[in-house]
């Protein structure tokens, strides 16, 4: 053999696609020629680089690829919309969302009012006890904010290992948490959880179910769906403040076991509005990593569908894996109402509607209210109105087997049914009868409801003896409310604003209504409405009624502090924009200061002393330039795609604020002349 | 014939128990797969369709298309084997889809390549084979890829390509000799 030859079939001879014969020629060849040997010393190197052409791209492509792979993974509905009631249904729903997040900041910050003043104690009691079971330190972090050291862990973790160190079954209690239900024992536990003292105030009392199914959890080997419901309540939504060291315990369960998926589904569940992004990368792991297990998918399709994670593609995705696992859970039935598509959500509803008809476990009926409001919310009229009320009847009839009594959350739901079809007589006499705090204070609230709609606010020129009926008429309710009612605020502060617009009264019957106010708020009382202060209203009723004037600052500045406080100590990040959010709430808030201030400018302006009036108007001009500043900086870094509701507040806003600096300029020129006076 | 594959492989129990997982449906195990093999199946995509943002697409939909058809992989071949042939696949549908633009645009960088080559030779010999691959004749380059770096044999590189196999045998020993000679110190 020449090299020639050799060249020409080198291919060959590394390819071993030779006959023996040649290739032993060619070896042969090998030995006596070095040009030959280096030249294939060379083709060997170049297929040895060859394999080794790996190159990684600048960016890791894997998200975009889980992504794709979990779209295929759930099939895709068939989008026929039915455009008739799509109008209905999306005005629903913007309307839905918006008092959602009204409903959700409420509660929040009831939430908050009862957490400050109760629940740190027995939270931690509870707390304790878990830590204590797992043999761990007494206090991981109680109250702070965790580190993410062991959820990172965890992330990492799961990326460096390999297969020989992933455990085929993941510990604990995994292979329940991927049941699509708790076990009657459970069940029947967590309903007994949920049995509090009717005596408390209804932010209260859920917070002590809350501890009681900690309690139950531990009590019961860490049972999953116990502590799945002392997090989730009814809207999947835990209470932040509840659950600051709850997070820390649940943090430092995830730390010492980084792979186990259902204490990383509880940490995460308790990252729920205070982190929600971090929940959401957890989840969203979860889901990935372990396809079994149907919870993470159910609370993906939940934050999917509220307002600053809004993305209806993926909550369905997520929502359609929950049912290809559960097939038979009613548990959608809560997030729902985020849905658009008006086919997929007639259909899921039609289904969900036939899972309740073979549920008898009490945390199933109370879903029944989700139920009614999705049926009843796409405005049916006519032959399927009519269907539709008949159809909640007999549900009604059908819930009223099981409670024959009038307290507890069944009876609510009960009296939420009747509320749907508009029965509100059944409704009424319903409430009459529910002697805990939420039945009292409910029928309270129905009452003033009716009495206002009864009873319109006479116009400013209206005659003063029909002023005087009004406002004598306005405190013997809220007399007759306070009487079934005392722990209430808000109906002391009706009788405090009756006894301020008449005039007629002692003074000492108002002094004593405007302590009876301040004690109950100081002393914890749940706040009922968003952005207001019992405090800040108590403070302007006072300036206006001429009374503890000297006091009326410290006041103001009390309320104020106190409502901002709560508001930062419980901000929630589930809004599309929290600054925003944050910013709003504080300007709301401050309106309400701003009033008080002015009334007191106005008292000392009555009894002729400008300079005590000037020194309130100082405060009023410095927290108007500031809110003008802060409301410039907002504007200054505002998105173009921030939506056309934050559009309109701002403009408002803007509006409010150049009012005010109006009234303020009119109130100095006032004061300027009475001191010349 | 040498199986380049081979050495990009982690153990063969090590992959073949990531691809029962991910056949059961784990995600997370198909991760790994990923990790595994994206380097090598991008590093083919680069060098075929010479563009980082169409080779990453492609990256991506060939794992995304491995995922859907991971139920049709038996386990006859090895894992590794059966990804570089559907990502060689899914590259020939590319260029298939891309065309003469993308043929003009690799004539370009050819000969800015061939430029670059002679006059500054690098000393990190896999950057420059990586773009000596690149500055070879098309067909040239596709077969080299699929033979050597796929591991495809002439039969099925032809039948792909719509080649004899002989063609295909003297295309992949015309690219040798080029990427050889380029090579050389």
């Amino acid at each position: 053999m020449n090299c020639k030859m050799f060249v020409s079939l080198i291919d060959d001879f590394v390819d071993s696609t030779l006959a023996p014969t040649d290739r032993q020629r060619m070896e042969e060849h090998l030995r006596t020629c070095n040009s030959c040997r280096m030249e294939l010393e060379g083709l060997k190197s170049l297929l040895a680089h060859s394999a080794e052409l790996s190159e990684n791209p600048e960016r890791d492509l894997w998200p975009q690829i889980e992504a794709g792979i979990k779209a295929s993974d759930v099939p895709q509905i068939a989008s026929t919309e039915q455009t008739g009631s799509v109008f209905c249904v999306r005005t629903f729903r913007l309307i839905w969302r918006l008092a959602a997040v009204a409903i959700l900041g409420t509660m929040i910050l009831l939430a908050a009012a009862y957490f400050r003043n109760h629940s740190s104690e027995p939270v931690s009691r509870a707390a304790e006890g878990l830590t204590d079971l797992a043999g761990t330190s007494r206090n991981p972090n109680p109250g702070g904010s965790p580190d993410k050291q062991g959820v990172r862990q965890y992330l990492e973790s799961r990326q460096s290992e390999t297969m020989a160190s992933r455990p085929v079954v993941p510990a604990g209690n995994y292979a329940e948490a991927c049941q699509c239900a708790p076990s009657e024992q459970i069940s029947g536990l967590i309903d007994k959880g949920f049995i509090v003292d009717e005596s408390l105030p209804g932010l209260r009392s859920r917070a002590v179910a809350s501890e009681q199914l900690y309690t139950l959890a531990v009590e019961n080997a860490d049972d999953f769906f116990l502590h799945k419901a002392s997090l989730e309540k009814d809207e999947l939504i835990p209470l932040p403040a509840a659950s600051a060291a709850v997070t820390a315990l649940y943090h430092s369960k995830v730390a010492q076991r980084p792979k186990d998926p259902v204490w990383t589904y509880l940490y995460a569940s308790s990252l729920f509005g205070k982190d929600t992004p971090e929940m959401i990368q957890l989840m969203r792991q979860l889901a990935a990593d372990h396809p079994k297990f149907p919870w993470p998918n159910l609370i993906l399709a939940r934050v999917y569908g509220l307002l600053g994670y809004q993305d209806e593609s993926k909550a369905r995705l997520y929502l359609q894996a929950f049912m290809k696992l559960c097939p038979e859970s009613p548990e959608p039935l809560r997030l729902l109402v985020s849905f658009g598509d008006s086919s997929f959500l007639s259909d899921t509803v039609r289904r969900m509607r036939s899972n309740l008809a073979t549920s008898s476990d009490l945390q199933s009926l109370l879903l029944y209210r989700h139920l009614w409001y999705l049926e009843d919310m796409r405005g049916a009229t006519g032959e399927q109105f009519s269907k539709t009320q008949q159809r909640i009847r007999e549900d009604l009839k059908r819930l009223e087997s099981f409670e024959p009594g009038a307290r507890g959350q069944l009876a609510a739901t009960i009296r939420s049914g009747y509320r749907q079809i508009d029965d509100v007589d059944t409704f009424a006499k319903l409430f009459e009868k529910d002697t805990s705090w939420s039945g009292r204070w409910g029928a309270a609230r129905l009452k003033l409801q009716e009495w206002n709609k009864e009873n319109p606010v006479p116009p400013p020129d209206a005659p003063a003896e029909k002023q005087t009926n009004y406002w004598e008429n306005r405190l013997r309710i809220s007399d007759s409310l306070i009487g079934k009612m005392p722990e209430d605020p808000y109906l002391w502060r009706i009788k405090l604003e009756s006894l301020a617009a008449l005039k007629n009264h002692p003074q000492s019957e108002f002094l004593e209504a405007a302590s009876n106010v301040l004690a109950l708020e100081r002393n914890g009382a749940e706040p009922v409405e968003l952005g207001t202060s019992n405090l800040l209203i108590l403070a302007s009723l006072c300036a206006k009624q001429g009374v503890l004037l000297d006091q009326i600052p410290a006041l103001i500045r009390e309320g104020y502090a106190t409502a901002e406080r709560r508001r930062t100590e419980n901000s929630i990040d589930l809004s599309q924009n929290p600054q925003w959010v944050a910013l709003m709430s504080r300007f709301n808030l401050w309106l309400e200061a701003n009033d008080a201030w002015h009334s007191l400018v106005d008292a000392y302006l009555r009894l002729g002393k400008p300079e005590r009036a000037g020194g309130a108007l100082d405060s009023i001009e410095a927290e108007l330039k500031e809110f003008k500043t802060l409301l410039s900086q907002a504007q200054a870094n505002a998105s173009p795609d921030e939506g056309v509701i934050i559009e309109l507040q701002r403009k408002s806003m803007t509006e409010k604020l150049a009012k005010l600096e109006e009234k303020c300029a009119a109130a100095r020129a006032s004061v300027r002349k009475t001191a010349r006076d | 014939m040498i199986t380049p594959l081979r050495l990009m492989r982690k153990t063969d129990d090590t992959e073949e128990e990531l691809v029962l997982q991910a056949k059961a449906g784990s995600h997370a195990a198909f991760e790994e797969l990923y990790r595994m093999h994206s380097g090598h199946v991008y590093g083919i995509c680069m060098r075929i369709l010479t563009d980082r943002s169409k080779a990453e697409e492609v990256t991506q939909k060939i794992f995304i298309h491995a995922w859907m058809k991971l139920q049709s992989f038996r386990g006859e071949s090895r894992f590794s084997s059966w990804l570089y042939r559907l990502s060689v696949n899914m590259i020939l549908d590319q260029l298939k889809l891309v065309g003469s633009k993308n043929d003009a645009d690799l004539r370009k960088k050819r000969t800015e390549l061939t430029g670059t080559l002679s006059f500054e030779p690098s000393d990190d010999i896999r950057l420059d084979l990586k773009d000596a691959i690149d500055s070879l004749p098309r067909q040239a380059r596709i077969i080299f890829l699929m033979h050597d770096v796929a591991g495809y044999t002439h039969e099925e590189i032809a039948e792909a390509m719509n080649l004899s196999p002989g063609t295909c045998k003297a295309q992949l020993s015309r690219a040798r000799r080029i990427l050889r000679e380029v090579l050389k110190p």
